[in-house]
């Protein structure tokens, strides 16, 4: 009769031993478990719907405004080809959306005034209105406060630009102009991104057309207005 | 031995750990901004939205989850607020400051600002609490993250910007729910020389917001169509009006256009939950102006053919106006088409034209051509044109035996003259007058008689009709006598 011995095996094969049945177990549970459950899915998918003001090396700007074009003062309203104009939206400041959500339901950007619709165009102690409709804004009357004054947002006139590589534009669309009326219009739409848009998309919107006109005798100054920017899944 | 196995375990778990967790690591990218911490399966909607049921009254936990995708450490706000409507009719949300009434005041937060390092997340929860007065219907309001920052100081005439990401909040009172969709209007609006809008106007007149699937395509009056269709989904507000604006490239050649149109939407039945409504149409043709280029060509043919008409009516005048005036001449031996044109005022190659005379122009004689009246340099009052041939007939201008003045005021019978018709010399000979003679009779026109003179050869038939008529005016009231001239004569003037 042969007497048969178990010799252990050295160091480095129970290690090698050890690896492999761990590897052989592990990769059947892996398998099972990301057929059969949808938690891992909902894991990877943890990015949220952003919109940003951003450079062309997509760094943030910290302080992101729009100038409008200065006038001088006038006894007359200063509207239509007269009026203060700007663009939202340039090469260092791009309107830049984020959506990783690889949700298909759509999302929309718009713009309204941080102080809501009693806003008002500030400098010093003088105002003038950005929501008045009353004379196409030169005039006051449409709302509660005393000013004229109208800013108009074309959206249209804009561009978009995907920056991921399997961006389309496709059911991307920046809206019609739009002029702010108080309790009417208080938020301007700028772009829509339809269901039928990239569920994954990124992309930025410049040259987004601005005017703003000028009551007629408005003090001279440096005006600022806040505004913010609203980016809601739909 | 032991440190061996202990590595080697180790070894093992992180390998384990790491293929059921690779994905808790996944890159995320982006800013800050937040989304439903408990999403359902049993709807994707809820992926993005807080979607919720309730009875007035009850009141329903939640969370959002906070997320900080920069590299830098973020302190976030994090508020609610009640719904706004934007300027095409979407969904959007009032401002931080501004006074909540609606669904804003419904939702109190567990924290309003949280700090996020780098990477990081966070799960705030919050509770709405429904009313008890609440309406059956559906209500909407937001919860709005944004960084906590001063607002950005700008030393420049302008607007300073700020951002956010706002998550809709959507709470359903359960009743008579109705879900309504129509649309109401279409219309085109120009944004650039090569694109204009194709904007569609829903209007949701149900109880709740409703998620409407659309396919639009925009056809010529042809039927052929503009471009693909445009397909897509979006989400109608309860109570309003939503304007779908779509680019379409400009037809180049303008032109009329009309909308065809399809949509469906869910509206669950007690029979079918999934039941579906939908609908087809077309709006009426709508007149797409044509682009500039497009433009310039349309008016380079309109002005070409403005200028065909013109030319063609212009001609056909001359043609008349030498059927009316020019006359007949029989040509004699020595004629030649340069001596006639040159007698006549007239270039050669336009009589040739008007003759149809044909290279190398030679007039035969006795041909019969057409040619202009003209004045002999030599001739005399009346006189006889140089031009001779053959004798025609000619019916000779009636003269005026009487002439009365405009101080006449009693009745007075016209004197009737029978036309002569005698032969004269040749159909050229046209009775020219001397300037002085014109004179004389365009004054006897003007004192006299203000009627206008026929140019029609007066006969004698024609006469007796005249003088009928001349003799029951008479008796009813004075006329002055109407002078007859010779239409050669007023042709000439």
């Amino acid at each position: 009769m042969n007497n048969q011995a178990f010799i252990l095996p050295q160091k480095w094969a129970y290690a090698l031993g050890v690896a492999v049945i761990v590897f052989l177990v592990a990769v059947p549970i892996y398998l099972f478990k990301a057929a059969s459950t949808s938690d891992i899915t909902q894991v990877i998918s943890a990015g949220t719907l952003t919109v940003d003001i951003r450079d062309a090396s997509r760094v943030s700007v910290s302080s992101p405004s729009v100038s409008l074009t200065s006038k001088t003062f006038s006894f007359n309203c200063q509207s239509g080809g007269s009026a203060s104009t700007g663009s939202l939206g340039s090469n260092t400041q791009r309107i830049y959306v984020d959506n990783p959500s690889a949700t298909s339901t759509g999302w929309n950007l718009s713009i309204a005034a941080t102080s809501g619709a009693t806003a008002l165009w500030t400098s010093g102690g003088n105002t003038y209105d950005f929501n008045d409709a009353t004379g196409s804004g030169c005039t006051d009357g449409a709302d509660a406060d005393s000013k004229g004054g109208q800013l108009t947002i074309n959206p249209a006139a804009g561009a978009i630009t995907t920056d991921c590589s399997s961006c389309t534009t496709t059911g991307v669309s920046l809206q019609s102009s739009a002029a702010f009326v108080q309790t009417t219009t208080d938020s301007v739409t700028l772009v829509v991104a339809t269901s039928g848009s990239d569920p994954v998309w990124r992309g930025y919107f410049t040259g987004i057309s601005l005017s703003q006109t000028i009551p007629a005798e408005a003090p001279a100054g440096t005006y600022t207005l806040n505004m913010t920017l609203t980016i809601t899944a739909t | 031995m032991n440190k061996i196995k202990i590595t080697t375990l180790l070894l093992a778990f992180f390998l384990v750990f790491s293929m059921f967790t690779s994905s808790a690591f996944a890159v995320e990218f982006g800013g800050i901004g937040g989304k439903p911490a408990y999403p359902r399966d049993d709807d994707p909607k809820t992926q993005s939205t807080f979607v919720h049921n309730g009875q007035p009254g009850q009141s329903i936990d939640d969370a959002v989850l906070l997320a900080n995708n920069t590299a830098d450490v973020k302190t976030l706000q994090v508020y609610a607020t009640d719904p706004a409507k934007s300027s095409d009719g979407s969904f959007s949300c009032k401002q931080m400051v501004e006074p909540k009434e609606g669904v804003g005041a419904w939702i109190t937060l567990d924290k309003n600002e949280v700090t996020l390092q780098p990477h990081t997340t966070y799960i705030d929860k919050f509770v709405i609490k429904i009313p008890a007065t609440a309406n059956v219907a559906e209500n909407l309001g937001c919860i709005a993250i944004q960084e906590k920052s001063q607002i950005p100081q700008i030393s420049q005439n302008g607007i300073a910007l700020s951002f956010r990401t706002a998550i809709k909040v959507s709470i359903t009172i359960p009743g008579e729910i109705r879900r309504e969709i129509s649309i109401s209007d279409f219309k085109f609006d120009l944004v650039l020389d090569s694109k204009f809008f194709l904007q569609a106007a829903f209007k949701n007149s149900g109880t709740v917001s409703t998620t409407v699937k659309y396919t639009l395509s925009v056809v010529n009056q042809f039927g052929y169509a503009l471009g693909p269709e445009k397909t897509g989904e979006v989400t109608i507000l309860r109570g309003e009006n939503y304007l779908l604006n779509l680019d379409t490239i400009r037809p180049f050649w303008g032109g009329f256009f009309k909308v065809k149109y399809s949509f469906s939407y869910v509206n669950p039945t007690k029979e079918d939950p999934n039941a579906v409504v939908s609908q087809s149409g077309e709006s009426d043709f709508i007149f797409v102006a044509p682009q500039a280029g497009a433009l310039a060509i349309y008016s380079a043919i309109l002005i070409i053919l403005i200028a065909l008409i013109v030319y063609i009516l212009l001609k056909r005048r001359q043609i008349k106006h030498i059927k009316t005036n020019w006359v007949e001449y029989t040509v004699q031996g020595d004629d030649d088409l340069n001596k006639l044109a040159t007698k006549a005022h007239i270039s050669w190659m336009k009589l040739a034209h008007v003759n149809n005379i044909k290279p190398p122009y030679e007039l035969v004689t006795g041909m019969v051509i057409k040619i202009p009246p003209f004045e002999s340099k030599t001739s005399s009052d009346f006189s006889t044109s140089p031009l001779k041939g053959k004798v025609m007939k000619k019916v000779i201008p009636v003269e005026e035996t009487e002439v009365v003045t405009e101080s006449m005021t009693q009745s007075v019978e016209p004197a009737v003259v029978e036309p002569k018709v005698e032969e004269i010399p040749i159909v050229t000979t046209l009775p020219i007058m001397k300037k002085s003679e014109k004179t004389t009779l365009k004054t006897l026109k003007k004192t006299i008689t203000p009627k206008k003179v026929s140019a029609k050869p007066v006969t004698k038939k024609t006469i007796v009709k005249t003088k009928k008529a001349s003799v029951t005016k008479a008796r009813t009231a004075p006329k002055p006598i109407v002078k007859k001239i010779s239409s050669n004569i007023d042709d000439d003037e």
